[in-house]
């Protein structure tokens, strides 16, 4: 289930679609057209096939998928000294023309440095998006009549140099970044900063995403290979560390519906699926034991791995895509689905039970 | 005639009973046998025998006889009978005589007691009316004797009382007198015997009696408390007076505390000087004091027991407050002979002590003392020990600036210095514990099993603890790194690889060296379910530790290259850069700090495996060949545009050897430095990665690689982990590279080796210097 294409960095789930499982590809080539490729698993084969082949103008340093719109996307790019943000809508495809050019939506301007990566608002259709360089974070708000996108506002780190950031999904007024060594949360209400875990890695803080059903949870990966669990509210300990990669981690994910599943993908070439436990909050609820977090490791890649992605149809598939431009599709296995089956099952129905007494 | 005589006197009594038998009685009898035996009671008609019956019938019997008995039995029957009556009637008319004259007597003697009685009523009444008289008379004397009794019995009371106030008044006096003589026990007999009179009327009329009296018993009372407190007085004499002092009610308990108070005061003085000088001889004086005053209190004071014990209760919290003081000194420590000769001299002295007293709890006392100090001891040894290793170790850990100048290798020596204290300290803990095991003090075979438990959990503790904190020292020396990652030569990554060193010498050598001591001298025990030293437990801690360490060690020292080479990627503009003239400082700066870190890797751990290496030429030519054809296929790249060149590279990659980068970290110095480099380079390749270089720029990766693959051959125990990591930075530089055109070879080389040589000059004249 490998497809070859261009060096490549970034892959992102059309989150929009919950039709098909679909995936964007962003390649990351220097002397070469880059390239937008459109991946969707296909119903009968179940494997991954191309979909769509869309030219981008300069290499593609970060992607994400309009939460909305099918066809509308974020690319972050830099290339030769150049840099920027853009916005792009998929053309509708004309048949037999092999690369259709993007249609820019809105570009971005005004960042002095280059562009880490963007984010959508998190729920629903609304028209602003965060873009965050290694030193400001932007707030954008987009004219979806095609005019230049205008700035909200701005927040400047500091010295430490921003790596990325996730909005987050319970309260649309926080961002959480990572900010060199620590976490940094910033309220875009008042452009001030929230909360903070300092020291949250011993290197870099790479990635991080929130708890997709945990406000103040949050999992981050970094420099020194640690893949770590917050509570914001508790910033002294992690809830759990997991020993995460060989070399950097550099992507970690929640799965979007199983909060106990964590993906998460380095530079050792490895994509690493971990089952973490949710705290238990007053009674017990007898989670199935495993001992080892790591439920397992994913070995297709040869090269470094800088983009995971979940399915947003299918919880039980992510993507994984490696610098040599290997995509590679996997599956949970199902022991793994049926725990987590169950231990949703058993939990709505004491639920419906303390409901009916 | 004997037969005859019988049948007579059968008849006779028959009649008899017959007649003093009711006749219903003789009649039922008789009824009751006729209708049963008819036979029978015809038959007795018939006879003789029922002659005396009412139912005999003189006619049949006649008839009868007539028929049954001849003529001459006839009239001998005749005859008999005609004699036969006249017997009866002269008895009939015996009894008729006897029984009348008895009639007759009883009439008169009637007679006679009529008239008497007759004559005894009129005294009767008499009688009574001189009783009545009697009375009387005596109920009027009584009345007239009553109020005179009264009286009487008044006179006497006052008599007696007169006689007491006589002795009252007379009481000074014979007090006096008894004071001469020197009979206090009279004197306080006299005394006590007035003193309700006293108490009641001393304030009104026997004032000036009582102040005298009282006066006297005073003096009586000085001389009995004098004659107490002499000590040159025998023993019953101290005890009489005492006596008579309680008697007079003076308060025993006053004289009691201060008898105590004075001797204990004695002994603790004793006591203080026996601890104080140490010497066996004071101690005994001790003893025999304590002895003697048990003694004699006890003879005096008969009922003060209790008062004695608590006394000796103070006396023994301070004895044994001293006995604890001198078991458990302040500064410094008692070796185990010391202490088992305490101990030893401790358990004789208690002996002793309670067999005066056993009710003081002196054993109890003892062997809390005892326990308190050996578990004082153990826990001071191991404390020792603690203090010993965590010393030497916080002296690595802070190192002072001359020291570490003044030797060359200041890792090694105290490695082995804390090695040797771990294994030699602990060992010599253990002869010391046993010192005392072996000696064993009366008290201490009691609970021998809880000593057992007491130094294996010693040990364990220990381990426990020691863990622990090379752990937080670990933490510590890591937080600390991080902040002076600025200062090379930071001891702290070298300390962390000590400490890993550390706890896999004490996993591997030390715990089972000790087991094997505890083994030998420390068996038995367990009052738990399982032994209190668990070497396994403690081995399995200190290897997770070991590996922890170790990690943090490579952890911390491939942060601080990749620190370094992410410094020197992110810093340049790669798109101006000037054409490479000379290796950049970032190189020498990389080598100097891998070569800090091989000598900390060097001092501590063991060479591990030999390197697995190639001759140096052949390498060399072989990393030129490769060379060129990266060089040949990033050319051809050029030309052909599109993906064919990735599937190339994937091709090429395929065919080479796949490099297994990260492996697990052995506790060996080739494996731990290759670690390091290995993680170092690949971080290299991951920033070089995220820039975008000019020609010029990939030229100068080109050079930095170039002359980093040489020096780093050397300390990795793979040189193909190195080729392959330098040309993947090489080839991540290429491919990130606007127009990769590789230096000539050439030049390649020519500047390496100058660099090279002035390196190698510096490095000598620094030597030199």
């Amino acid at each position: 289930m490998i497809i070859f294409v261009l060096q490549a960095r970034c892959i992102a789930a059309v989150v929009a679609d919950t039709q098909r499982t679909r995936f964007l590809v962003g390649t990351l080539s220097l002397r070469e057209e880059n390239e937008i490729h459109l991946l969707q698993i296909g119903d009968k084969t179940g494997a991954l096939a191309f979909d769509g082949l869309y030219t981008h103008p300069s290499e593609i340093w970060g992607l994400s998928a309009c939460p909305f719109d099918v066809s509308i996307l974020s690319t972050v790019y830099a290339s030769a000294g150049e840099f920027g943000a853009a916005i792009w809508k998929l053309p509708e495809r004309a048949r037999g023309a092999a690369n259709t050019p993007l249609q820019k939506l809105a570009s971005l301007d005004g960042h002095t440095q280059r562009i880490k990566c963007t984010l959508w608002f998190p729920k629903g259709k609304h028209h602003q998006i965060v873009s965050i360089d290694a030193e400001n974070l932007y707030v954008w708000d987009l004219d979806p009549s095609g005019k230049p996108a205008k700035e909200l506002g701005r927040v400047s780190s500091g010295l430490q140099q921003m790596a990325g950031g996730c909005w987050s999904p319970h309260d649309v007024y926080i961002v959480a970044t990572a900010c060199g060594t620590s976490l940094k949360c910033w309220d875009l209400r008042t452009m001030k900063e929230a909360s903070t875990v300092d020291q949250a890695h011993a290197g870099q803080v790479r990635d991080l995403d929130y708890n997709p059903k945990r406000q103040h949870t949050i999992v981050t990966s970094g420099d020194d290979s640690k893949v770590r669990v917050w509570d914001l509210r508790m910033s002294g300990m992690p809830l759990s560390e997991l020993p995460g990669h060989a070399h950097w981690t550099l992507r970690v994910q929640y799965n979007r519906r199983y909060e106990e599943l964590i993906l998460s993908a380095g530079t050792d070439a490895m994509v690493n699926l971990w089952y973490v436990p949710p705290p238990a909050e007053g009674k017990s609820k007898s989670s199935p034991k495993i001992s080892d977090p790591l439920v397992r490791s994913h070995h297709e890649h040869e090269d470094s791995i800088y983009g995971i992605a979940w399915s947003a149809r299918d919880p039980w598939v992510f993507a994984s895509l490696s610098y040599d431009g290997n995509v590679s599709l996997s599956f949970v296995q199902s022991f793994l689905r049926n725990i987590l089956l169950s231990l949703r099952f058993t939990s709505t129905t004491s639920l419906k039970q303390f409901a009916k007494s | 005639m004997a037969e005859d005589l019988d049948e007579k006197a059968r008849r006779v009594r028959e009649l008899l009973s017959s007649f003093y038998k009711s006749d219903e009685s003789d009649s039922g009898d008789f009824d009751l046998d006729a209708p049963g035996d008819g036979g029978v009671s015809a038959r007795r008609r018939d006879t003789l025998l029922q002659i005396n019956t009412k139912g005999f019938e003189p006619e049949r019997y006649m008839a009868s006889l007539v028929r049954k008995t001849n003529l001459p039995t006839l009239l001998k029957k005749h005859v008999e009978m005609a004699a036969e009556i006249k017997n009866l009637d002269s008895d009939m008319q015996m009894l008729v005589y006897e029984n009348y004259n008895k009639f007759i007597s009883a009439t008169d003697t009637i007679k006679v007691m009529k008239d008497n009685v007759a004559g005894m009523e009129s005294n009767m009444e008499q009688l009574l009316e001189k009783v009545t008289a009697v009375r009387t008379k005596s109920d009027n004397i009584n009345a007239s004797l009553f109020e005179r009794r009264g009286r009487i019995e008044e006179l006497n009371g006052t008599r007696s009382l007169l006689r007491k106030v006589q002795f009252v008044f007379d009481l000074p006096k014979r007090l006096r007198k008894c004071l001469k003589e020197g009979d206090y026990a009279q004197a306080v007999k006299f005394y006590v015997g007035a003193s309700p009179v006293l108490e009641t009327y001393g304030s009104s009329s026997f004032r000036t009696c009582k102040q005298e009296s009282e006066e006297v018993i005073a003096t009586i009372s000085k001389r009995l408390q004098a004659k107490f407190l002499a000590d040159s007085e025998p023993l019953p004499g101290r005890a009489e007076a005492v006596a008579l002092l309680q008697q007079l009610k003076f308060p025993v308990d006053v004289l009691m505390d201060g008898f105590l108070t004075s001797n204990m005061k004695h002994l603790l003085e004793l006591q203080t000087l026996s601890h104080k000088s140490k010497s066996p001889d004071d101690s005994k004086k001790f003893i025999s004091e304590f002895t003697q005053t048990a003694t004699a209190f006890r003879s005096i004071f008969p009922t003060g027991e209790s008062r004695l014990n608590e006394a000796a209760k103070d006396l023994l919290d301070k004895y044994f407050a001293n006995v604890n003081v001198s078991l458990q000194p302040e500064a410094g420590s008692l070796s185990a002979a010391e202490l088992i000769s305490l101990l030893k001299s401790l358990s004789a002295d208690v002996a002793k002590m309670h067999e005066v007293m056993p009710e003081a709890g002196f054993i109890d006392g003892a062997i809390q003392a005892v326990e308190s100090a050996v578990k004082q001891h153990v826990n001071h040894k191991f404390k020792v020990l603690y203090a010993q290793v965590t010393g030497a170790l916080s002296d690595i850990h802070s190192p002072k600036q001359e020291q570490a100048k003044d030797q060359q290798k200041p890792l090694l020596l105290s490695l082995e210095n804390v090695q040797n204290l771990i294994v030699n300290g602990g060992l010599e803990v253990l002869k010391d514990l046993t010192q005392l095991l072996d000696d064993s003090v009366d008290f201490l075979v009691s609970w021998r099993d809880a000593y057992i438990d007491l130094v294996q959990s010693g040990f364990q503790e220990f381990f426990g603890s020691l863990v622990d904190h090379f752990i937080s020292l670990s933490l510590a020396s890591a937080t600390q790194g991080e902040g002076s990652d600025q200062r090379l030569g930071s001891p702290a990554p070298g300390f962390v690889l000590l400490l890993s060193r550390l706890s896999t010498f004490i996993e591997q050598e030390g715990v089972p060296r000790i087991t094997e001591a505890v083994g030998d001298s420390f068996i038995g025990g367990s009052l738990g379910d399982r032994p209190a030293f668990l070497p396994s437990e403690i081995c399995r801690a200190f290897r997770a530790a070991a590996e922890k360490f170790l990690r943090q060690f490579i952890d911390v020292r491939s942060r601080k290259l990749s620190i370094m080479i992410c410094k020197s990627i992110t810093t340049p503009n790669w798109l101006q850069y000037k054409e490479p003239r000379d290796v950049r400082m970032f190189a020498d700066l990389l080598l100097d700090e891998v070569k800090g870190m091989e000598g900390e890797v060097k001092q501590v751990l063991e060479p591990g495996k030999s390197h697995r290496r190639s001759d140096s030429a052949g390498s060399s030519s072989s990393t030129r060949s490769s060379n060129t054809t990266r060089g040949d296929s990033r050319s051809s790249r050029l030309n052909n545009r599109g993906k064919t060149h990735l599937l190339e590279r994937d091709v090429a990659k395929l065919f080479k050897q796949r490099v297994e980068i990260f492996t697990r970290p052995e506790l060996t110095q080739a494996s731990v430095i290759s670690m390091v480099v290995k993680i170092a380079l690949k971080s290299f390749q991951e920033y070089v990665r995220l820039e975008t270089f000019s020609r010029c720029g990939f030229q100068q990766i080109q050079l930095d690689t170039q002359y980093l693959r040489d020096p780093l051959r050397e300390v990795v125990d793979d040189d193909n982990v190195v080729d392959f990591l330098l040309d993947e930075v090489c080839a991540a530089a290429a491919e990130r590279c606007t127009d990769p055109t590789p230096l000539e070879q050439a030049v390649l080389e020519k500047i390496v080796h100058t660099k090279r040589e002035k390196r190698l000059d510096d490095e000598a004249t620094k030597v030199f210097i």
